[in-house]
């Protein structure tokens, strides 16, 4: 048995591919490219407004280099993920770029499209059936925060890409996957471990980020045999060692040796890594735990306001030594005169605790500078900026005791004072769900296959 | 003696495990001091809890990995990643009070 070679583009396709490294991982011979594009990591506003996370000129820049390098050396490209959070509307975004892409450079191939965005019924019915579990610290699910969401997708696993593989695409595009999955697929297809196959796929996800020195930014490569994979680094200035890929494991997740997938849990916990040579590393040991019932995790948005904010500096020492009783004095008199109802007010201030709140530790260090940072949670975004409109009114002119100065007591850095940014949404589903069928893994998430460019 | 954990580390960090979840991870370089940060129990749900002002409930795990010379902790967020009031979408930068962490 050969092995299969498999890269990854970097941690997330839409930053920034660095095309050196993939041309030089081109030159060393590859089977497939997996791109991973999106995740939960930038919060449920994605996923609630249906905007795409990444910049459109970006995205198009690093699906142009991998389509090119896919379709010109007859690799398959599989992209999970599409748009950031992976619904319809954000496969869609990603198939008008990858459309616009074959139209200029005139390229023809099979695009197979993965849907993830599903039906509330499904789930609503696994609610009522007992089959659906919280994520650690999110509440139990409801059917009334089913409803509430906007949007709910589904991540898938490997199946539907290997579906769609079967069905001759040379190009997928699928919604919300697990990031391993996508680079599971074709050493699975290929006849490779399952387990194995997906620990490789939880070391590419995240670009060269277990290389020396780690970065998202740029490609990494793995060759799976039999029973282990090899993980190098085709950029020359980066090398894989065994400490760096074992300390990459447990990166940006709770357990270190224990993780989820639809089909099984993998466990590294007797898994050895050793120099392959003196740039890359051999990884074999993986096991695979199969459940009983196949899951899939679900993730929706709900929408739970609009935002407006006023953001300004205080350098005044006789403000900054009061700045909870001015805080707490501008929130009273905003919630006085507006008389709104069911307005949320929150209030951030940099230089003191900004980034930590009350986990703060140094929260008592004097502070010569401070920035304040007002922001209003609204029903509607025109209640949301007038209730804001009024906190910068109070920000300006509250009578502190002891001022030594007159009006204006915060120097605001923008013109417009109070900026709206839009719905804030909040993942309210973020649950595995047992699924009814083993079935389920495919037919949640429909595959439609068209052409893309001249025929031919 | 005692030493600043910062001082036996290669790399202190924190990062979101899901949008519910902050996970911190401290990893090193060198066995000798690996092993002796593990030895001192300085990581345990009780110190990091205090060390961070949260109660105890909140710190859902603490984990050692041999293999990758990794020390790591948990915390359920009060806030979820990007709802409103959080301060920090990637959970990134939670991670400093760690430095001073007085190891025997």
């Amino acid at each position: 048995m050969g092995c299969v070679r498999v890269l990854s583009p970097g941690g997330s396709l839409g930053y920034g591919t660095n095309a050196d490294s993939l041309r030089r991982g081109l030159e060393l011979g590859l089977d497939v490219i997996g791109a991973d594009s999106g995740s939960t990591d930038m919060g449920a506003y994605y996923l609630g407004s249906g905007k795409a996370y990444h910049s459109r000129a970006t995205m198009k820049r690093d699906m142009t280099l991998i389509l090119e390098a896919g379709l010109s050396n007859r690799l398959p490209v599989l992209i999970g993920n599409a748009g950031g959070a992976g619904a319809d509307v954000h496969l869609e975004w990603a198939r008008a770029i990858i459309e616009e892409i074959a139209r200029e450079n005139g390229m023809s191939f099979r695009l197979a499209l993965i849907r993830s965005e599903q039906d509330k019924g499904y789930l609503r019915e696994r609610v009522r059936a007992g089959k659906v579990r919280p994520m650690p610290g999110v509440p139990e699910l409801t059917v009334e925060r089913i409803d509430a969401c906007e949007r709910v997708v589904a991540q898938m696993g490997f199946e539907p890409f290997i579906e769609a593989l079967d069905q001759g695409a040379q190009v997928v595009l699928a919604g919300r996957a697990c990031d391993s999955g996508i680079y599971a697929a074709y050493p699975v297809r290929e006849g490779r471990d399952p387990g194995l196959a997906l620990h490789m796929g939880k070391i590419l996800e995240c670009g060269a980020m277990s290389a020396v020195p780690p970065t998202g930014r740029d490609c990494l490569i793995a060759n799976v045999d039999s029973s282990s994979f090899e993980i190098l680094a085709p950029n020359p200035e980066r090398e894989v060692t065994p400490a760096s890929v074992a300390a990459h494991m447990v990166y940006e997740v709770e357990h270190p040796y224990l993780q989820g997938e639809p089909t099984g849990v993998l466990d590294f916990s007797e898994v050895r890594f050793e120099a392959a040579s003196d740039r890359s590393t051999r990884v074999s040991g993986t096991r695979f735990h199969v459940h009983d019932a196949p899951t899939l995790r679900f993730e929706g948005a709900e929408q739970v306001g609009f935002r407006s904010f006023v953001l300004g500096g205080i350098r005044d020492p006789f403000l900054i030594a009061q700045i909870d009783e001015y805080i707490a004095g501008c929130t009273q008199q905003t919630l006085e005169i507006s008389g709104q109802d069911g307005v949320d007010i929150n209030w951030i201030v940099y230089g003191r605790d900004g980034v930590m709140g009350a986990m703060e530790p140094e929260r008592d260090r004097p502070a010569h500078e401070l920035a304040v940072l007002a922001q209003v949670l609204g029903p509607t975004q025109e209640i949301a900026h007038d209730v804001a409109a009024l906190m910068e009114a109070r920000m300006i002119g509250f009578p502190y005791k002891g001022a030594r100065t007159r009006t204006a007591h915060v120097a605001f850095p923008f013109s417009p004072l109070v900026n709206d940014t839009g719905p804030v949404y909040r993942f309210s589903v973020l649950h595995i769900a047992e699924l009814e069928a083993a079935s389920d893994l495919t037919r949640l998430f429909p595959i439609e296959y068209v052409r893309v460019g001249s025929a031919g | 003696m005692s030493t600043r954990l910062i001082d036996l580390v290669q790399f202190l960090f924190s990062k979101n495990a899901g949008p519910y979840l902050v996970t911190f991870d401290a990893v090193f370089d060198n066995e000798d001091s690996y092993r002796r940060v593990c030895d001192s129990g300085v990581f345990s749900k009780e110190r990091m809890a205090a060390l961070f002002k949260v109660p105890v409930e909140r710190i859902l795990s603490v984990h050692r990995y041999d293999a990758g010379r990794v020390i790591k902790f948990t915390m359920i967020r009060e806030i979820s990643s990007g709802d409103f009031g959080d301060r920090s979408v990637f959970g990134s930068q939670w991670w400093p009070p760690l430095i001073a962490l007085e190891i025997e």
